[in-house]
């Protein structure tokens, strides 16, 4: 994060607004730092420099790729691509690695560890959590034995790597593509003008909203003397999120009139017409060889 | 002598508005805006003056009466129209009173863009315009910024030159030097008397009434019953203090000071 430093020195421990409110600042500088200035996008690197129609398919290609795939190998080499994608676009591999594999894939591998026990998918043990136990709790009689097998930890594995590949290809998408040239890529894949109208509505929104409830943030801390409970915190974030709610009711109608003030009537548009070059043939046999791997790999693994 | 008839632009006959399970907020309004004029809208807040501007700007639309602009009728169903919508809005330019809401694009560049790419201009004509107007208004140096990380009054700048891109013939300006310092004010004021003198319309809404002689030779004030109190020359109208009294736009500490040393308007505050 772009101001993380300078935001925990300005508010961090002397501000002790919790964790509801640290988590909220955070979020909000994230998306007006590095989402809305676009700051990767400026860098003229590798994936920045890509066709943004082109790059779109071939990213929802991988994406589909590794929903399908079976083998962890496969998903293991699509993460290694994504990483060298975010490397050669200048993206900071320390924020990649954060954003994209820290929490979302961690927490899919938590929550589905009971599907990889003896009770959900029947294996070879591995690794007991009770065993010659013969217990019945109310009419529910408990198995005789409870175990991690390799199979179900494949499973969960599996799980979490397709969602850490996933969400990779997607921050790749997202970082290293303006928004409406995204936006204007859509169309190649036929999505109704009205969809994108409403993601383009989206994203204006959770820019002003963004700023708003960071201002809220700060508005709070100044009249802020001492230490408030986490009841109160958590009170103060509720009312917020109500107060938000409304008030994007009334940024929707003025954001809206001010598109169709200058002509807007649902259609995307962006000042650069994309054309094809020699980076994008590159990006294309690039790719072509990446996929024959995978599908060797598919085949042989 | 030979009289120059300017041209109507806006007619608004018995025209009535309210917003959904509100109380109305334009009351039989009857006026005329002409081509080249300067004016001003006036009242206090919550008058009406936002409304008003919104239907000239083709926003809003009225619920009874009629309204005219440039020679033709205008309801909702007109604006249905697409090829009428995009030339109503090339004619008509509205900026509003936070520049936030009108400033969504990326960079300024895109920003100045979006009414050029929406009018279907190809792209060498766009960057052409944009480079003029970035030129005209000095703000060359803001082209690949990001809106949000602008100032007050550079996000302003932007917001105007996104509109005066397009050539409209009316300008509409909602509060035009809210939380602008002085010295951005004084640009905007010369701007708009130098778009005025090239022949566009102003249509502004302001509360800072020292502004409002400067940039409006005609003054429509909206009393709390939200209909025209009155429709004068801005000197006339300020001229007579009990009417600005009598609609609560000034309290009994306002004045004018007399004499060529001090012939500005200002209130005491103790």
């Amino acid at each position: 994060m772009l101001e993380k430093n300078k935001c925990e020195t300005k508010y961090g421990k002397s501000a002790n607004t919790g964790f509801l409110l640290k988590t909220l600042k955070g979020i909000s500088m994230v998306i007006q730092n590095e989402i809305f200035s676009e700051r990767y996008v400026q860098n003229r690197k590798f994936l920045q420099s890509i066709d943004p129609r082109f790059k779109l398919l071939t990213l929802l290609f991988f994406m589909v790729v590794c929903g399908l795939s079976r083998s962890i190998l496969t998903l293991v080499f699509l993460a290694f691509i994504a990483s060298m994608y975010a490397k050669m676009s200048g993206l900071k591999m320390q924020d990649f690695l954060k954003r994209v594999w820290i929490i979302l894939p961690i927490l899919a591998l938590v929550i589905s560890l009971p599907a990889s026990t003896s009770i959900f998918t029947k294996g070879k043990p591995l690794l007991y959590i009770y065993k010659e136990l013969d217990l019945s709790i109310w009419f529910i009689n408990l198995p005789y034995e409870v175990y991690f097998s390799p199979e179900g930890i494949t499973i969960i594995l599996r799980m979490a790597l397709r969602v850490g590949v996933s969400l990779s290809f997607g921050y790749l998408l997202i970082m290293t593509t303006r928004w409406t040239h995204l936006t204007k890529s859509l169309g190649v894949l036929r999505i109704p003008s009205l969809i994108i109208s409403i993601l383009n509505m989206t994203y204006r929104y959770i820019y002003v909203l963004s700023r708003i409830a960071f201002e809220m943030i700060e508005a709070r801390f100044l009249r802020t003397v001492g230490r408030i409970d986490n009841k109160q915190n958590r009170r103060f974030i509720s009312s917020r999120i109500s107060f938000l709610f409304v008030k994007s009711s009334f940024l929707s109608d003025e954001i809206y009139d001010s598109m169709r003030c200058r002509g807007y009537t649902g259609e995307p548009v962006c000042i650069d017409s994309f054309k094809l070059g020699q980076v994008d043939l590159l990006w294309f046999i690039n790719n072509t060889i990446i996929s024959i791997i995978i599908l060797m790999g598919e085949m042989l693994f | 002598m030979t009289v120059q008839i300017k041209k109507i632009l806006f007619q608004l006959d018995n025209v009535a508005f309210a917003y959904p399970l509100e109380k109305p907020v334009l009351n039989d309004i009857n006026l005329t805006i002409h081509e080249g004029e300067k004016v001003s809208i006036l009242g206090v807040n919550g008058c009406g003056k936002s409304t008003l501007l919104k239907i000239f700007a083709g926003l809003l639309y009225p619920q009874s009466g009629n309204f005219r602009a440039f020679n033709r009728s205008v309801s909702e169903k007109s604006f249905v129209e697409k090829s009428f919508s995009k030339d109503y809005h090339r004619r008509v330019g509205f900026i509003f009173q936070d520049s936030d809401v009108q400033l969504f694009c990326s960079t300024v560049e895109e920003e100045i863009a979006f009414g050029l790419l929406q009018l279907g201009l190809p792209d060498n004509e766009v960057r052409q315009r944009i480079n003029d107007m970035v030129n005209m208004l000095g703000i060359e140096h803001l082209k690949g910024k990001t809106p949000f990380k602008l100032s007050g009054g550079e996000k302003k700048k932007v917001a105007i030159a996104s509109i005066l891109v397009m050539n409209p013939e009316v300008l509409i300006f909602d509060e035009p030097t809210n939380g602008l310092d002085p010295r951005t004010q004084r640009w905007l004021v010369e701007l708009l008397m130098s778009m005025n003198h090239s022949g566009k319309t102003l249509i502004s809404s302001t509360h800072n009434l020292e502004l409002v002689q400067e940039i409006s030779d005609r003054s429509i004030l909206f009393d709390e019953n939200h209909k025209i109190a009155a429709d004068l020359p801005t000197k006339n109208l300020f001229e007579d203090i009990e009417l600005l009294k009598s609609v609560n736009l000034v309290d009994e500490y306002y004045h004018r000071h007399d004499g060529a040393e001090h012939s500005h308007f200002h209130i005491h505050n103790y």
